[in-house]
């Protein structure tokens, strides 16, 4: 009952029939490198492009997202995987909020992963950025190399953490956490290899456009509706926010 | 219209002074090295004691350094996994192979300097060696900042510049700073002609610590003038760094390790009537401040950078 919901739900949001056997195979293959332990780091070998477009004209911030990656993904008090920023705009007589999801971006060009003395942090050939907390010495300077702010240094396992896509559902055949929780149906998870899949029409149909896209990283989120000035604001300031450690505003 | 943010997550600068300090200890390390060969080179065995001085705390400067730095990663334990992966597109790998080839080079560097009479040509053949790897981990403390784009403080040319010169100026203070102590224990300091002595053996330093000086003082006017004059991202950089850190930068870093190491240069060079002894305390002096504004220097840079 619940696997068919799930794969309904899958369906509606651009993973399709031949995505999700596409994906079978793929966690089938991997089940069985991992079973005979011949490969640590298996090819996906399905040729698949994992992107997201998010829809900020139906985002009304209720935050279920951020609350859900937290579940899935156990992500200790006060660090984010996933999270919501929020802003408000004015001019005389109008007022209005904005609402900016905000994850890892899987980019194609990942600095991240350039940067990463050990090979802790690298890309799948489905294009997802994954973390291995075995290998990661917990230098933190992925942290810094990242321009979209996404990564942190957990304090539980002294290890860089960041999405990845709930990696562990998308090579069952499902969606990622937030996407199957988002109530806006914001969210929308596939191949961007495949011209036909709901992404790769969202994002010509609806000219999504990806966060920084001169930062030359290629990311594989992409926007509905953006404002990029909203998100370079929030990128100058976190005055707003309760400071945890040492946060501190940003230029 | 402006956006006013209302809700972001709290942003966390991971690096602290244990990282600032790393990359003074390991530069003042490969520094006094390369100084104390560059001096062998140059002038022979007018600087032996020097050379031989610079010799042995280059190594262990590093090694002050990597063990602050050790302190700082999640996990420590795996650092050889850095020397066990092949990862060119690292700054940090290649700062974790080289400095450990390094504190390998300099330290039997250093051991071959207890017999200054005897293996001089591995000494040499040492010297040959490891002047590459030092000066490959010199511009390994600028790029590891300077080749992160999402960091617009860092992402400069004159960051690596600064760096490089930072290594330069703090390896010959903290060798000059050594040898003055090591001459003042063995009693080389005692009289007024045997300081005399001493100081006019090191007044070719002072012009190399002079010119170092000012090429680091025009560096940072550069590093300014592209930060301030640059694109929006560096322009916010710089105003966020001046609010945050300012102090620290312009009255530590170029205040007592760079304006007033210059005037006491430019004191000691007019007043041709001052006294060894006195000459001697200025360099002292000097190097001395050289030292704390080049940490003042590494320390600003580390943490105004992650607001970036």
């Amino acid at each position: 009952m619940s696997e068919s919901r799930s794969n309904e739900a899958a369906t509606k949001r651009g993973f399709g029939r031949r995505s999700l056997l596409r994906s079978g195979a793929a966690a089938a293959a991997v089940s069985a490198a991992a079973a005979t332990g011949c490969d640590s780091r298996p090819s996906t070998g399905t040729g698949q492009r994992w992107g997201m477009v998010i829809d900020l004209t139906k985002c009304f911030g209720c935050h279920a997202c951020s609350i859900a990656c937290k579940s899935e993904q156990q992500v200790p008090l006060g660090f984010f995987k996933s999270w919501v920023i929020t802003a408000e705009k004015q001019r005389p007589g109008i007022a209005a909020r904005e609402f900016i999801p905000v994850l890892c971006n899987h980019c194609e060009q990942p600095p991240c992963v350039a940067g990463c003395p050990t090979g802790a942090t690298w890309q799948r050939d489905d294009g997802i950025v994954v973390q291995d907390d075995d290998s990661c010495i917990g230098c933190k300077y992925c942290v810094q190399a990242c321009p979209y702010d996404v990564k942190y240094a957990d304090p539980l396992s002294k290890t860089a953490q960041k999405c990845d896509f709930c990696v562990h559902l998308v090579d069952q055949g499902f969606v990622p956490s937030c996407v199957n929780t988002c109530n806006a149906r914001a969210r929308v998870f596939g191949d961007l290899n495949d011209p036909q899949s709901e992404v790769s029409r969202l994002i010509t149909k609806r000219r999504a456009q990806p966060l920084r896209p001169n930062a030359g990283t290629e990311p594989r989120v992409f926007y509905i509706g953006l404002d990029p000035a909203t998100y370079e604001a929030a990128r100058r300031s976190t005055d707003s926010v309760p400071s945890v450690g040492t946060a501190g505003k940003r230029g | 219209m402006d956006a006013s943010i209302t809700y972001d997550v709290p942003h966390l600068t991971y690096w602290d002074w244990r990282i600032a300090a790393d990359l003074f200890f390991g530069g003042a390390g490969v520094g006094a090295f390369l100084f104390g060969v560059a001096s062998r080179w140059w002038y022979g065995r007018t600087y032996r004691r020097l050379t031989q001085t610079a010799a042995w705390i280059a190594p262990i400067l590093v090694l002050i350094g990597l063990g602050l730095l050790m302190t700082e990663l999640g996990h420590p334990e795996r650092f050889w996994r850095t020397l066990t992966t092949i990862q060119p597109s690292s700054p940090l790998w290649w700062g974790g192979v080289f400095q450990t080839l390094f504190v390998i080079g300099a330290g039997a560097y250093a051991l071959s300097w207890r017999s200054p009479e005897r293996h001089a040509s591995t000494r040499r053949a040492l010297e040959i060696a490891v002047t590459p790897i030092a000066l490959v981990v010199g511009a390994y403390h600028g790029l590891l900042l300077a080749l992160l784009p999402a960091r617009p403080l860092w992402n400069t040319g004159p960051t690596v510049v600064t760096a490089i010169l930072g290594v330069v100026l703090t390896g010959i203070a903290v060798v000059l700073l050594a040898h003055v102590a090591r001459a003042r224990f063995t009693g080389r300091l005692a009289d007024t002609a045997l300081v005399a002595e001493f100081f006019g053996g090191l007044r070719h330093v002072r012009r190399v610590l002079g010119a170092a000086l000012l090429l680091q003082a025009l560096t940072c006017l550069l590093w300014w003038i592209t930060l301030r004059f640059g694109p929006a991202p560096t322009r916010n950089a710089l105003e966020v760094a001046n609010e945050s850190f300012g102090p620290l930068f312009w009255f530590g870093a170029i205040g007592l390790g760079l304006i007033i190491p210059l005037g006491l240069g430019a004191l000691a060079a007019t007043k041709k009537t001052l006294a060894d002894r006195a000459e001697l305390m200025t360099v002292v002096a000097s190097s001395a401040l050289i030292l704390i504004g080049g940490f003042a220097m590494r320390l600003a840079t580390i943490l105004a950078g992650q607001l970036s």
